[in-house]
């Protein structure tokens, strides 16, 4: 949604009709971008500079992606962290370190970010109730 | 203060079927939804404070999720068969705790540790049944 259909929608308190078939044509690829640009905001302020990326991969494994600018050498670094949901637990992946099983209060806010990230994009990506799982409507019922 | 309602939708394979026992494969009853009811979204959701409660909370919802959107997976590897989705079939054993009623009490019973395993884990289930049930929506669109 624009600036303009932003202003136009509280000046009038009309909200602005939804783009039909928002999803149509999209890859997977792109949908993952869309869910992306909720998952990097559950983890609070992104520090200037910085870029994060925080997704659903598969129906097993999520993806936390950070790139920044190194101040002292001023060359790009970025992180890249997969968590790989076993039957045995929750298995952490991070470039160049041992794999391991989180716990405590990572494995906590992990989860806590999933709730959240699941929650945020069955409504705001797929349109769907995250509790039934039943399509939303584009538009509200009529009222009296 | 108006209450923030939207229409939500009923698949039909979830309403009470008579004509046939199980569908066809290929077919998509989400693709025949009918509005039936309004409900109100205003008092659940992303508004809500997450913490150790509200994740044991959302484990049970997600479980609640998972069987409510197993129709998007069936569909696409087997017929939904009446015995699962009819009312009738549901009730007719009236005294004893149902499928839900069962998991519910599974989950109460469950470390914080196993819980929150489950929570992550079937998060990235539903999420990635969803994903592929709208790339394969919008491929048939095309």
């Amino acid at each position: 949604m624009s600036v303009l259909q932003k202003t136009l929608s509280l000046l009038t308190g009309k909200p602005v009709a939804p783009a039909q078939r928002p999803l149509k044509g999209l890859s997977e690829r792109q949908l993952i971008e869309l869910e992306s640009e909720i998952g990097r905001q559950l983890f609070g302020p992104i520090p200037a500079g910085h870029r994060r990326d925080f997704f659903c991969l598969d129906e097993s494994t999520w993806v936390w992606h950070e790139e920044w600018i190194d101040e002292e050498t001023g060359k790009k670094r970025s992180s890249t962290t997969r968590y790989e949901a076993h039957e045995n637990g929750v298995l952490k992946a991070q470039d160049g370190l041992n794999y391991r099983f989180i716990e405590g209060e990572e494995l906590t806010n992990l989860a806590v970010a999933v709730r959240l990230y699941y929650e945020q994009v069955m409504r705001g990506v797929y349109k769907r109730d995250p509790i039934t799982g039943h399509k939303l409507t584009d538009t509200p019922p009529a009222t009296i | 203060m108006p209450i923030d309602t939207y229409q939500y939708q009923i698949p039909l394979h979830q309403q009470n079927m008579k004509q046939t026992d199980e569908f066809a494969p290929g077919y998509y009853p989400h693709a025949s939804f009918e509005v039936t009811q309004q409900v109100d979204l205003s008092a659940r959701g992303i508004e809500e404070q997450a913490t150790p409660e509200s994740v044991r909370d959302g484990l049970i919802d997600l479980y609640d999720d998972r069987s409510n959107l197993n129709y998007l997976q069936n569909e696409a590897t087997e017929p939904v068969r009446r015995s699962e989705v009819s009312p009738i079939a549901e009730n007719k054993y009236a005294d004893e705790p149902t499928e839900e009623e069962k998991m519910h009490k599974i989950v109460e019973q469950m470390p914080l540790l196993e819980q929150t395993k489950m929570i992550i884990s079937t998060g990235s289930f539903i999420v990635n049944i969803v994903r592929t049930d709208a790339l394969e929506m919008s491929r048939i669109e095309r």
